[in-house]
């Protein structure tokens, strides 16, 4: 079946090389979405997306935060997971070989409580079958160790960018934490320290309160938000980010529509990843695909990479991406 | 991915049965699983409904919504010929009893709607049904008429005492064992998380085996999230939750307990000792 995807639909050419990965669409599902890639597999073909964003994986197996996890809120989700996975063995033995035949690329998000954690994960991921790159999760707002607060430190990204560059050959998407002043001095760090890429943004750091009992709405009391809501800003900062590096960026923040990708793609990203639409709408993937495809073909654009950075400063917006 | 509003009309205040055209859920399901639905063009993720009935020769599930946010204000204001995003059916499913045999359902409030699913399949294989159902008030009583009619005994306790006795469904279970009538081969009951506590307990005392469906905030409904897992695995410190086979996947091992996804290991679980 996935075989058969083809990179060029209806005269339109989806394909996307980023980080010297071919990817067969710019449309992948975003880290701890889409679970190992298969849980989604009754209501769609999984080999139809761009590629997989896997679950935030550990070293050691994590049973992750007490529930309440989720709390919705206006446009948007707020979770506190806590990185529940059963541990990067489990994945290599299990999951990553039943995600194999799909034939798409997989990036496998890694998250360390030190650096010395992120490099084994590097290591061990390293020449496994289907892994195409790591997407390095220096961002989560729900542990409390590692994640985030890896990724609010520009030294530190650029530091722990430069480790574990050298304990792999697979490309390096940096996934990079909007919890920050200044979005582009971490991008510009991890440019440095050898990512191939980068991955923004991930959830902002948030909390709800239930009113009847004057508690927090989650069992972790703060959360991640996403959806919607975060989406202006998640554009602002590809748009500032950009600029400022020249590895291609995967962009993410409330993507529920293509006309919402295309505004990640025209702001400069390469990639996109859907996550918190997939709970509205498990087939929203698949539609912004189509929708892409659509914008391309009702304005004779014959390739969707020459949408990227169309928006930027100095860039001749849709007009130029027709003229290709 | 989509089903359309067949019926829906009130059952009480702030409560509707919503029936749906969706036909590959009504051959599929079993009692105890559920359907994912979409809570209205605004809202964020899908809702988790149990199915409460089904209707096979014509393709239709049915839907007990009560009203408790925008999101279950919408679906129950659904109006016939509407379209509606859906999946499912997801989840576990309860395991039935041998055909003919005795069971006890014990529902508080709306948590009903998957124990109506249940015993109309009981009854369909010649199982005997005795239902305590419970609520703070009248109003919250769900499904006494249509269990009387399918032929099932039913006890009913309201808080307020404006329907059935005054008190908790627990103490009817208490009298219900006390009794000395035929055990039941499996108790099965869902509603608030203290009251499946109270009626587990009861039923491991009394040596019955006891599964429960619990309720947990949802995200994708799939197993893919994360979002609804406990990570104990426990209904209470004494109490673990164990998966319960299915055609699916095999049974979970050991004494239960460790992270259990609600989604995709349960609803439905058997209750054991911690």
């Amino acid at each position: 079946m996935t075989g058969r995807r083809r990179a060029a639909t209806g005269g339109v050419d989806l394909g996307v090389t980023a980080a010297g990965i071919r990817f067969p669409n710019p449309v992948l599902v975003a880290s701890g979405t889409f679970g190992y890639g298969l849980d989604y597999t009754g209501i769609f073909d999984p080999g139809r997306l761009g590629g997989i964003i896997v679950k935030g994986t550990t070293l050691a197996p994590r049973a992750g935060n007490p529930a309440p996890r989720l709390c919705e809120t206006p446009a948007g989700l707020l979770n506190a997971v806590g990185l529940e996975n059963p541990g990067v063995e489990a994945v290599i033995a299990h999951h990553l070989p039943a995600l194999a035949p799909l034939g798409l690329p997989v990036l496998v998000n890694i998250a360390g409580e030190n650096e010395a954690e992120y490099e084994k994960l590097a290591e061990r991921l390293t020449g496994q079958p289907g892994v195409r790159a790591l997407e390095v999760n220096l961002s989560c707002p729900n542990v409390r160790k590692g994640g985030m607060a890896f990724g609010t430190d520009p030294a530190a990204v650029e530091r722990l960018t430069r480790r574990l560059r050298k304990r792999t050959n697979l490309p390096l998407f940096v996934k990079l934490s909007p919890n920050v002043t200044d979005v582009v001095e971490i991008a510009r760090a991890a440019e440095a320290g050898g990512a191939d890429g980068l991955s923004l943004v991930n959830t902002l750091l948030g909390m709800a309160i239930e009113v009847e009992t004057g508690r927090p709405a989650l069992g972790n009391v703060t959360g991640g938000l996403s959806g919607p809501a975060i989406r202006p800003v998640a554009v602002r900062m590809v748009y500032q980010v950009a600029q400022a590096v020249k590895v291609p960026i995967l962009g993410s923040g409330g993507i529920s529509t293509s006309s919402d990708a295309l505004e990640f793609l025209m702001a400069g990203a390469s990639l996109v990843a859907v996550g918190t639409a997939l709970f509205a709408d498990p087939l929203s993937p698949l539609k912004i695909i189509a929708g892409l495809e659509e914008f391309c073909r009702d304005r004779g654009i014959r390739r969707v990479d020459r949408l990227t950075g169309v928006a930027l400063p100095g860039r001749g917006g849709v007009a130029e991406a027709c003229r290709g | 991915m989509a089903a359309v509003i067949r019926e829906a009309a009130a059952l009480g205040p702030g409560l509707r049965a919503v029936w749906l055209e969706a036909p590959e859920a009504a051959q599929a399901a079993v009692p105890g699983q559920f359907v994912m639905v979409e809570g209205g063009p605004r809202r964020i993720t899908r809702r988790p409904f149990s199915v409460s009935g089904i209707d096979r020769e014509q393709g239709l599930i049915r839907l007990l919504v009560r009203v408790v946010g925008p999101a279950s204000a919408w679906v129950g204001g659904l109006s016939p010929g509407q379209p509606v995003g859906l999946h499912g059916p997801l989840g576990r499913g309860f395991t039935l009893p041998p055909a003919g045999a005795c069971a006890w359902v014990v529902g508080g409030g709306v948590g009903t709607a998957p124990l109506l699913f249940l015993a109309a399949e009981l009854r369909r294989a010649g199982g005997a049904v005795w239902a305590a159902l419970g609520g703070r008030t009248a109003d919250e009583v769900v499904g006494a008429d249509e269990l009387k009619r399918s032929g099932a005994g039913v006890a009913v306790a309201t808080e307020d005492g404006s329907a059935g006795e005054r008190g908790l469904v627990t103490t009817l279970v208490e009298r219900r064992l006390a009794g000395g009538g035929p055990p039941p081969a499996t108790v099965y009951a869902c509603g608030p998380r203290g009251m499946l506590v109270a009626v587990a307990r009861r039923a491991l005392e009394a040596g019955l085996r006891c599964q429960v469906s619990v309720e947990e905030r949802m995200a994708c409904g799939v197993g893919a999230c994360a979002g609804c897992t406990w990570p104990d695995g426990r209904l209470a410190p004494d109490l673990a939750l164990r998966r319960l086979a299915s055609s699916r996947e095999a049974p979970g091992e050991g004494g239960g307990g460790g992270p259990l996804r609600v989604c995709r290991d349960g609803p439905c679980f058997e209750v054991v000792r911690a």
